[in-house]
């Protein structure tokens, strides 16, 4: 009856290839893609993981802050952050106290001309906390702090400082930072990627801060 | 096994149903199965390339299931095409599933059919277009990171930004290009002037003897200057002439008058223009030509485009046509009359009798000239032609182009068939020999920049012994005159002058050779038999002159010149000139006692094929059949044979055409004797004179024959008997010497 096989063996492999494609489009990807194309920043978090929204950080950010605050904000040019939990909020995200869950945050930033000038690996290593002067115990704003590695990173558009340290805030829970800060060659714009937990929960987790934190790419803008 | 089958029942044709006895579908092709579903999965895959291309981090597994869930839409238009050709399937192998829908959704056809087919073809190809330009945005869009509309304004300017990459791309292949380019723009160039009114002097009234070629081209000037009295009666200007005829007759001339009458531009095309050295540089320039004709046309409402020497032009190989006999010289030819049929035949058969071809310009310039003079109705231009049939505007009627084509050539059958054919060659004029009257009027014309004392008779005369002088020859002649007026110390032209200068121009200079007295004797009765002949039985032409001072060519002649200008010649005619041949054979067999020169070898020639032409294709003799034909189809001339007894007649005709013509040339030989012996005394007399003055003119030789006084000899003396005994005394010796090889006794005697 058919009239050739060959035909129809083919319109049978391309349906299938069809079927395929779109029974693929039932399984989730593995993880959460996080990228600004325009920027040339992406990072992945464990799929399964919530997003806080860019709108909900600036709103908190500049919740009674003063102009000079809000012009700061304003340089924000993307910023982006999931947690592992879904009750983490911005606020949980910002404050000094750890998250319960594990965050990660991405944020890039212009830098003012005053600003450019004076940026150094200090400078960018005290993005959060004084870590400098933690270190050198000229501040006390934390309790415990403990620098527990640093390392330097160099790509081909960036370069900054990896920075992982423990602290407690004042009548908080211990808590663990990986900081990665890179400003980028042009000296135009700061790179900023944060992964935080409480230190329990930081340290059952660390084969996951680390491929979280390894994701973090910086390929510069377009 | 199938071959065993296939030999027991050889393959039969089946031919088609037709769409109205099919009880299934058409099978589709395996591409129109696949087009679309082969166009979404590339557009898929060519979409997950690019969120790849886009994310370091993103692995073509996450890929592939990310875009799966943003995009699809994709995946419903599969499933739908899938949908549809399951269904075209079935139909293509169940009768009873095609019939069902053919029967329950024949409306949508037919409702689809209900618009006209080029707006469903339009439909059609606005939905393919949409459809295109829809996938076209979505892969912008992905590349771009963009709402895919707005990708697809991005792609413009991501074009534009690449600009000065494509340029310098595009500078390497105009460099390279350049090269060929500005090679061939330079040999394109040349050959083509453009005179503009009053660029040029000459006139009408400068062109003499052609009058009634001038009437014609008048009118066609007038057409193209004031086209609306043609036009609005619904006629058109006529497009071109072609000025044929022999060379300095005055076509290039009547060319410049018409340059310098006309108000409008007038170009002029060197011969030479077309010849190329590289394959299309001849269309190249004929196409410039004819684009700078149109601009000049359309700018000054018109233009003329002289071709000089049309016939460098060349031809494609093949017979010119439009009328036999139409170059052929005053003769009554067939092609006038015939069926086209008929005389197709003719002039085919002549035609590869003689054999011409090619030449020209060649590689395609007189096919490309030939297109250029009829294509002038074609719209042209990009913008006409493209842009506005883009926007879907029907592209501007062309306007009216006035271009008067002129051609000119002395070698008409070297023009191509086509090239005549009315719409490119309206008009063809015969610039043939001036006429008597225009050649006194050319006389006068040139005479009238000398000084001269030429009464109009002596112009008249003039004219009517200068029978196929065209103006160039008049001109020259005339300048002749001055020198030898100049050379004697004048500055006024007179008649012996412009006789002299006549002569020097149909003969050559004389050789100053002188003859021994018996061989200028023998001579001198040679011509006198021919003169005397001449002026006994031709009426038909007159004696220009005689002479027996020898030339390049000859040792002595009489030449004759007709009194009128006369188009048919009659078998007396010929008669006569065969009688004046052959006297000089009858006259030294009679003189010298049967004995004759070789002197006389051009004579019989001429006699013979006179009389060869009579008999075999002038129906002057006694058969009837043409000698032309009979050669052309081999058939041989009547005669030759004729075992069969008949009638004197019929045997006559019998004899083969060579016995008929020596018997016709025997016939007039014995006529030519029996004249001669009755007037001795004139050829005597005449060969005296001949003896005496070397170069008699035709009204001297007359006056000796009649003996009466000429303008310069007087013939009177030759009347006396006592004259005549010492002129046969003269004739004896000189005979004598002829035999004995030395000098006459008597010296040349001189007559009181």
């Amino acid at each position: 009856m058919f009239k050739s096989r060959i035909n129809h063996s083919l319109l049978l492999s391309i349906l299938t290839v069809a079927l395929t494609v779109s029974l693929s489009g039932c399984g989730a990807p593995s993880k959460i893609y996080a990228k600004n194309g325009q920027l040339g920043v992406f990072f992945t978090v464990p799929s399964g993981w919530y997003k806080i929204s860019a709108e909900d950080i600036r709103t908190y950010e500049l919740e009674g802050a003063d102009a000079a605050a809000k012009t700061k904000a304003d340089l924000v040019l993307w910023q982006e952050a999931f947690s592992e939990s879904r009750k983490t909020s911005a606020k949980n995200l910002l404050q000094l106290e750890a998250p319960l869950a594990l965050t990660a945050f991405a944020r890039v930033r212009a830098l003012t001309l005053s600003e450019s000038d004076a940026m150094s690996y200090n400078g960018l290593r005290n993005l959060i906390l004084p870590v400098t002067d933690l270190i050198s115990g000229e501040s006390t704003i934390v309790d415990d702090f403990q620098l527990l590695d640093e390392q330097e990173i160099i790509t081909d558009t960036a370069q900054g400082l990896r920075t992982v340290y423990s602290f407690s805030p004042k009548g908080g829970e211990d808590e663990t930072v990986d900081q990665t800060a890179l400003l980028s060659n042009d000296r135009r714009s700061i790179y900023f990627f944060l992964v935080r937990c409480t230190t329990e929960c930081f340290t059952e987790s660390e084969s996951a801060v680390d491929e979280i934190v390894q994701s973090f790419t910086v390929k510069g803008r377009k | 096994m199938s071959t065993t089958s296939n030999s027991a029942t050889p393959a039969q044709f089946v031919s088609r149903p037709r769409d109205t006895d099919r009880k299934t579908r058409i099978h589709l092709g395996m591409f129109d199965r696949l087009k679309f579903l082969i166009a979404f999965t590339i557009t898929f895959f060519v979409l997950v390339w690019s969120d790849m291309a886009g994310n370091p981090l993103l692995g073509f597994n996450d890929a592939l299931i990310e875009r799966t869930r943003s995009t699809w839409w994709i995946f419903v238009l599969a499933a739908i095409e899938i949908i549809r050709q399951i269904h075209f399937l079935i139909s293509e192998y169940a009768s009873p599933y095609h019939g069902f829908w053919q029967k329950y959704f024949a409306f949508v056809d037919k409702t689809l059919h209900r618009i006209s087919d080029w707006n469903r073809f339009r439909l059609s190809r606005a939905i393919k277009w949409l459809l295109f330009i829809a996938l076209l945005a979505v892969i912008l869009g992905a590349i771009y990171d963009e709402a895919p509309v707005r990708a697809l304004f991005l792609a413009p300017a991501a074009l534009f930004a690449a600009l000065p990459f494509i340029a310098q791309l595009m500078f390497a292949v105009v460099f390279i290009l350049i090269q060929f380019v500005a090679l061939f723009w330079f040999l394109s160039r040349g050959g083509i002037d453009t005179y503009f009114p009053d660029d040029i002097r000459t006139r009408f009234t400068d062109v003499w003897g052609q009058d009634h070629v001038l009437a014609r081209i008048r009118e066609n000037l007038m057409f193209l200057e004031r086209p609306e009295e043609i036009e609005k009666f619904g006629g058109y200007v006529p497009g071109g002439i072609l000025l044929w005829g022999p060379p300095g007759t005055g076509k290039t001339l009547m060319a410049e008058a018409m340059a310098g009458e006309t108000g409008k531009p007038f170009v002029f095309v060197d011969p030479g223009a077309f010849n190329n050295m590289f394959f299309g540089i001849g269309i190249l320039k004929v196409k410039s030509l004819f684009r700078k004709l149109r601009k000049l046309a359309l700018r000054y409402g018109g233009v003329v485009a002289f071709f000089d020497e049309a016939d460098a032009l060349g031809n494609r190989g093949l017979a010119p046509a439009g009328g036999i006999g139409r170059y052929s010289e005053n003769e009554c030819h067939g092609g006038n009359y015939l069926s086209p049929v008929s005389a197709n035949l003719v002039f085919r058969e002549k035609f590869m009798m003689g054999g011409a071809a090619g030449g020209g310009g060649g590689m395609g310039t007189l096919q490309a000239l030939l297109t250029e003079l009829s294509g002038l109705k074609k719209p042209r231009g990009f913008l006409n032609r493209v842009v506005r049939r883009t926007l879907g505007m029907r592209p501007k009627t062309p306007p009216k182009y006035r271009i008067l084509i002129v051609m000119a050539t002395n070698l008409p059958e070297a023009l191509d068939e086509a090239l005549l054919r009315p719409g490119r060659i309206d008009r063809m004029y015969r610039v043939g020999y001036p006429s008597k009257a225009g050649r006194i009027r050319t006389y006068e014309g040139y005479l009238a920049k000398v000084s001269h004392s030429l009464s109009p008779e002596e112009i008249d005369k003039l004219a009517t012994i200068t029978p196929y002088a065209t103006g160039a020859r008049i001109k020259d002649t005339i300048n002749e005159a001055l020198i030898y007026a100049i050379r004697s110390g004048r500055t006024t032209i007179t008649w012996p002058d412009v006789i002299k200068a006549k002569q020097l121009k149909e003969l050559g200079p004389p050789e100053d050779v002188e003859y021994i007295e018996r061989e200028r004797h023998a001579v001198a009765i040679h011509e006198a038999c021919h003169g005397v002949m001449a002026h006994v039985v031709r009426r038909h032409m007159m004696i220009d002159l005689a002479t027996i001072e020898k030339g390049s060519d000859y040792l002595g002649m009489v030449a004759s010149i007709p009194p009128d200008d006369q188009f048919t010649r009659w078998k007396s005619e010929y008669e006569a000139d065969i009688l004046v041949s052959l006297a000089s054979l009858a006259g030294e067999r009679m003189f010298f006692g049967g004995d004759n020169s070789s002197g006389v070898s051009g004579d019989l020639e001429s006699a013979t094929t006179i009389a060869s032409f009579m008999e075999g294709h002038w129906g002057m003799g006694s058969t009837v059949s043409s000698h032309a034909s009979n050669k052309r189809f081999e058939v041989g001339a009547p005669g030759g044979g004729g075992k069969e007894k008949r009638g004197d007649a019929a045997k006559e005709m019998r004899r083969s055409l060579a016995d008929r013509i020596e018997s016709n040339l025997a016939t007039l030989l014995n006529k030519a004797e029996k004249l001669l012996k009755e007037n001795r005394n004139q050829v005597l007399s005449l060969a005296h004179a001949l003896e005496v003055h070397k170069t008699l003119s035709g009204e001297d030789v007359a006056a000796v024959i009649d003996g009466v006084a000429g303008p310069i000899v007087d013939g009177r003396p030759y009347t006396k008997a006592k004259n005549i005994k010492i002129l046969e005394a003269y004739h004896e010796a000189a005979v004598r010497a002829h035999r004995d090889h030395n000098s006459p006794s008597i010296l040349l005697p001189e007559l009181q």
